[in-house]
């Protein structure tokens, strides 16, 4: 695929294969996400869509055995991920990790340091974060406590969005498998999304399989994934039709092209 | 006793600590002369193997492994420093616990050397059991081990599980004659690639008698060892068992349950070696002691150097239901290794309250819920064994002793 | 405390690893003879109970074994050990007063800058003698008593005291080294803190061995009389040698009942110490110990702070850290007694190995046929930053009461992959990830220290994560 390669292209993922513990998991994935886009990647449970967001950031779970990830011009493939976030990416997990005795505010501290445009010494930074929080409903006292720890779901979601608007990154991969099973958790998402485009004009590849989350989204492109491959690319309206026929059609599509 | 006993060191810890708590080591009096209270049953589908089978097997698989017997290299020797070498700043100081990594074993004895060298040379009765590749046995192999006044009564048995092969070990220790003795078994069991056994004992011996149960174990890949200890009689009981995980995802399970009564002394001794990558383990010991005895249990899961991926799992709970008893717990993880997951969790003292509060609410005393445990591992081990005569065994124990069981017929 | 602790981020390795000459200092022969034990006595002007205790604490010295259950200490050879070493300086109560090498070690170390902070008194020891004491008005007003212990067994007033209670803790016959430290034992603080008497703010002794091959046996005696408060810090370090040093203090706390006290250790001694350290209190009804108590350096150490619980519904709470680095076997933990009714003790410690170090945790619970309704929890948590260190468990208990409740937890790992990315995704280097990881992982320790001292701990773990990766 890759038709679509406007002057503005942000992230390109071309002929990329991965695996865990010798495992292929994914085969020779193709993407490419222009600037200030909005894409989407759905498919079905287990199509390798959480897995493409994590080796696109360079989880080290993940072998790279194939293919190449471009990022603003940049080959990131070999980059480290804190190289990686420093050059403008950020991905969203579905279970940030909990860590005992890291208070949140230390690790935002941590997160946000030697970076341009966010360069808030003490009370400053402080104040901007609180803002942040109260945008995302989130309650600051969460910032004195320990990173994740004892954090609701809702509230997990929270803090990844918090750190989407604090980081202000290029492009934001949101990794909502399954914020669509939450209401709550969906609204925090809506409002993290709207508060990232509005502040930064930034670029988005959500990862769902769920259609109701991107609602009230103004997509560009729908890509859709079946176990481990790229099968499918189109405009918005793709959205719809997955809406009312799911992904089966992809699916036989897929296991015909391998038969 | 009789006129010839000798002291043996036992149950030691690899990594001792404060002599004087005296849980470094056990020592176990034995008597000299021979009796034959053995009888060993092996079923069909099982073969007569060589003479030290088990030992042999574990050395000629454990040679294909030299990277498993290869030690860190963090610790200066002492050897140089006494010979008036300077101090390497860059090493750190040997301890019991390096000095014994330096030196991997293809196998050792739960009860250690000097007690399985005694109990194979006063074995009654010597078998050694091969289960051929693929075979799965339907019938247990049997060690009934039956205890003889002023005389050692002791079985020695090689376990040869070969690939994908299933097997069972029961061993019963009981006196039906009083008196004063050793009853013992020692058992070396290999469990070959993708091969399960399991291994059941039960002490139902009287107060006279010192029971001595002895393993060393050594599994192959993907093989699993289940063993369930069951102490419910005896003087003096001394329980020992090591296992190589030197198997990639080899699995032990070990499941512990005692009575302690009476003036009983019971003494535990486990080390599991994950030695294979991925290679889990779980002992799990609860009892219950009462009137005046006293109980030492000593559980080390070492993860070793290259165990990659290993997990290991310690958990007891003991309810002291007498102001007479004595507890004694040493629950060691040992850990070169930094991709594992070691973890262990122990409760000494009450019953759980959750547990108390249920048994309360239905009108059951504090005093009647432990005498409760005390009887239920009784028909629990009777329920358990698949071998009538342990079951009676059990039943007369109880009988004799005066706990309430109540056993269903023996079908 | 120092002013190069304000910056976090900013480490000078130099902070502890510095010496000076020993020029103008007496030093006595290394090894131990009866000679050498009577030189010491006899430069001390010591009463003629304590030369005869020293004497006889030698023979017991001579005639025990060296543990066989910890590190080896095979590269310790105590006929080079120099057991005394006097630093050309009286005792003074004004930092300017002392000779410049010694202001300098604690102006560096930033003791006189922490005592104008937050101290009630400090006291700080050079080699064998205590070269500074000093306590404030407000505290000497309440009937405090912070001094040499030395001085105060020259005051008639206190040294019946010091009699009755000196090595009564932990006698000479405890093990080989309390022995050892009876027969040389030099320096060391002397508190009483009269009944319901509170002081509001902490005592610190700090310790310093400047001298190559010497040893360190300074004596720590405190007495908080019912009712009465108290928090004592000691801090410690030592410039780096090429041989092997020796630290064999002693510490004896004596709480009474209902009263209170807190003993915080930073422990940093270079990393060719060998710290063979006894500490021990007893808690008399309602009374409580507190340990905190961190681990850093030496090359071997031993270090289990017991808790004897001996009054009802006395308590001890155990809070500790070790960290193990390259060249490093350290043996910590703690011993509790639980020896009368309704008591409670609470054990949580953390430890970490890294660079080929070995950490040990080692502990005993014991409870007595008197401990009815006493209660232990004990909770280890271990840290492998490598597969090349090692990281043990070796908790002991014994229990021989009915009523009693003990529970014990341990776990074992590594930090996980998953954090690791996770906070690498957020643009945090691998290192700086690792580093927070282990921050956090100390937090129940460095929360329960003073702010000055969590800041030196928090130094001290990024100063041993340095260089972590790769």
């Amino acid at each position: 695929m890759a038709s679509q390669t406007s002057t503005g292209e942000l992230l390109r993922v071309s002929g990329l294969a991965a695996s865990v513990d010798e495992k292929q998991i994914l085969h020779g994935v193709d993407l490419s996400v222009g600037r200030g886009e909005t894409h989407v990647l759905m498919g079905p449970n287990g199509a390798g869509k959480s897995t493409l967001g994590h080796v696109i950031m360079g989880d080290p779970t993940y072998n790279v055995t194939q293919g190449a990830i471009t990022f603003d011009g940049q080959d990131v493939t070999a980059l480290s991920p804190d190289k990686r976030s420093h050059a403008g990416m950020f991905l969203s997990f579905q279970a940030p990790v909990e860590i005992p005795g890291v208070p949140l505010s230390s690790f935002l501290r941590a997160a946000a340091a030697n970076r341009e445009g966010i360069n808030l010494k003490g009370k400053q930074f402080r104040k901007h974060t609180q803002e942040l929080c109260e945008e995302l409903d989130f309650d600051p006292a969460y910032l004195d406590r320990e990173l994740g720890v004892g954090f609701s779901g809702g509230e997990k979601k929270k803090l990844e969005m918090l750190q989407l608007l604090l980081l202000k990154p290029k492009l934001a991969i949101l990794d909502e498998t399954d914020s669509g099973l939450d209401v709550d958790a969906l609204s925090v998402v809506s409002r993290g999304i709207d508060a990232y485009r509005r502040t930064c004009d930034g670029t988005l590849l959500i990862i769902t399989h769920n259609t109701r989350i991107l609602e009230r989204l103004d997509v560009d492109r729908v890509h859709v994934m079946v176990k481990g491959r790229m099968v499918h690319e189109g405009p918005a309206s793709l959205i719809e039709k997955i809406d009312t026929e799911g992904f089966e059609q992809f699916e036989q599509a897929a296991a015909a092209a391998q038969a | 006793m009789a006129e010839t006993t000798q002291a043996l060191r036992a149950n030691a810890l690899i990594s001792p600590t404060w002599h004087r708590l005296g849980m470094n080591e056990a020592s176990v009096e034995v008597v000299d002369t021979i009796a034959d209270g053995i009888e060993i049953l092996v079923p069909e589908g099982a073969l007569a193997a060589e003479f030290g089978a088990f030992a042999d097997t574990c050395e000629r698989v454990w040679a294909t492994r030299p990277a498993q017997a290869v030690p860190q290299k963090n610790t200066q020797p002492d050897s140089e420093l006494l010979a008036g070498g300077d101090v390497n700043l860059d090493l750190a100081a040997t301890s019991p616990v390096t000095r014994d990594a330096e030196n991997p074993h293809a196998f050792e004895h739960g009860m250690g050397r000097e007690a399985a060298e005694w109990m194979a040379a006063h074995a009654a009765k010597t078998r050694s059991i091969r289960i051929p590749e693929g075979t799965q046995l339907t019938e247990p192999i049997v060690i009934h081990a039956h205890g003889k006044n002023a005389a050692a009564s002791v079985a020695s048995v090689d376990v040869v599980a070969e690939a994908g092969a299933k097997a069972q070990v029961l061993v019963c220790f009981d006196a039906p004659e009083q008196g004063e003795g050793v009853i013992g078994s020692t058992l070396g069991v290999y469990a070959g690639p993708d091969s399960a056994v399991d291994i059941q004992t039960v002490h139902a011996a009287t107060d006279g008698f010192t029971t001595m149960d002895d393993a060393a174990l050594f599994l192959d890949t993907d093989a699993r060892i289940t063993v369930r200890h069951t102490v419910l009689g005896a003087g003096k009981s001394y329980v020992g068992l090591a296992g190589n995980l030197s198997g990639n995802r080899s699995d032990a399970h070990v499941t512990t349950r005692y009575v302690g009564h009476g003036a009983q002394a019971l003494d535990f001794n486990y080390v599991l070696r994950h030695r294979g990558e991925k290679t889990t383990c779980l002992m799990d010991a609860q009892g219950v002691l009462t009137d005046e005895c006293s109980k030492v249990l000593r559980g080390t899961i070492d993860l070793a150097c290259g165990c990659a991926g290993a997990e290991g799992t310690e958990t007891e709970s003991v309810v002291l239901a007498d102001e007479r008893v004595s507890n004694k717990s040493i629950p060691i993880i040992l850990c070169s290794e930094d991709d594992v997951a070691g973890n262990h969790g122990a409760t000494i003292g009450h019953m759980r309250p959750e547990q108390l509060n249920y048994l309360m609410s239905r009108g059951i005393s504090q005093e009647a819920a432990e005498r409760l445990f005390a009887t239920a591992t009784f028909e629990d081990a009777a329920i358990t064994t698949p071998d009538a005569y342990t079951r009676d065994a059990i039943a007369k124990l109880a009988a004799n002793i005066g706990i309430p069981a109540q056993f269903d017929e023996a079908e | 405390m120092a002013k190069q602790h304000s910056e976090v981020a900013d480490i000078d390795r130099s902070l502890y690893d510095f010496r000076y000459g020993e020029e103008g200092f007496e030093r006595l022969d290394a090894g131990l003879t009866p000679e050498i034990v009577r030189e010491i006595s006899a430069k001390k002007d010591e009463p003629e109970w304590l030369l005869e205790f020293r004497l006889k604490s030698l023979e017991i010295y001579k005639s025990m074994q060296a543990p066989d259950w910890g590190p080896s200490i095979a590269g310790l050879d105590m006929d080079n050990i120099v057991t005394y070493v006097k630093p050309n300086t009286d005792q003074k109560n004004d930092w300017e007063s002392l000779p410049d090498d010694v202001k300098n070690t604690f102006d560096r170390l930033g003791i006189p800058q922490a005592e104008r902070a937050y101290l009630a008194g400090v006291g700080a020891q050079y080699d064998s003698e205590l070269v500074y004491h000093n306590m404030q008005d407000t505290a000497s007003k309440m009937g405090i008593v912070y001094s040499g212990i030395e001085e105060a067994l020259h005051d008639p007033k206190w040294e019946p005291l010091i009699h009755e209670k000196f090595m009564t803790l932990i006698p000479p016959t405890d093990h080989k080294f309390a022995a050892l430290h009876g027969a040389v034992w030099s320096g060391g603080s002397f508190v009483y803190v009269p009944k319901d008497t509170k002081l509001d703010f902490p005592l610190q002794s700090y310790f310093r061995l400047n001298a190559k091959g010497a040893g360190q046996f300074e004596h720590t005696l405190i007495i908080v009389e019912d009712g009465a408060d108290l928090h004592f810090i000691e801090g410690c370090s030592a410039p780096k040698y090429n041989v092997a040093n020796l630290h064999a203090g002693a510490v004896e706390l004596f709480v009474g009942k209902n009263a209170h006290l807190r003993y915080s250790t930073i422990e940093n001694w270079s990393k060719n110490m060998y710290n063979l350290n006894t500490k021990r209190s007893v808690c008399d009804e309602g009374g409580s110990i507190e340990w905190v108590s961190g681990s850093f350096g030496s090359h071997v150490g031993y270090l289990y702070p017991m808790s004897i619980l001996s009054g009802r519904k006395s308590t001890c709470t155990f809070t500790g850290i070790t960290f193990a680095g390259q060249g490093q076997d350290l043996d910590t933990g703690c011993k509790v007694v639980l020896a009368a009714p309704e008591t409670s003790a609470a054990i949580e410690t953390k430890s970490i190995s890294k660079g080929g170090g070995v950490s040990t945790f080692r502990s005993s619970v014991v409870a007595t046929e008197k401990a009815e309704n006493s209660a232990a929890s004990v909770s280890c948590q271990s840290l492998m930053l490598d597969a090349d260190s090692r990281s043990d468990t070796i908790p002991a208990m014994d229990i021989r009461c009915k009523n009693v409740d003990v529970g014990h937890e341990a776990t074992i790992g590594r930090i996980s992959d998953d954090t690791v990315f996770y906070l690498m995704s957020r643009g945090i280097s691998e290192e700086e990830a690792r580093t927070m990881v282990v921050n956090g992982f100390a937090d129940p320790v460095s929360k329960e220290l003073p702010l000055e001292y969590a800041v030196e701990m928090n130094n001290l773990i990024k100063l041993e994560m340095e260089g972590a990766i790769g």
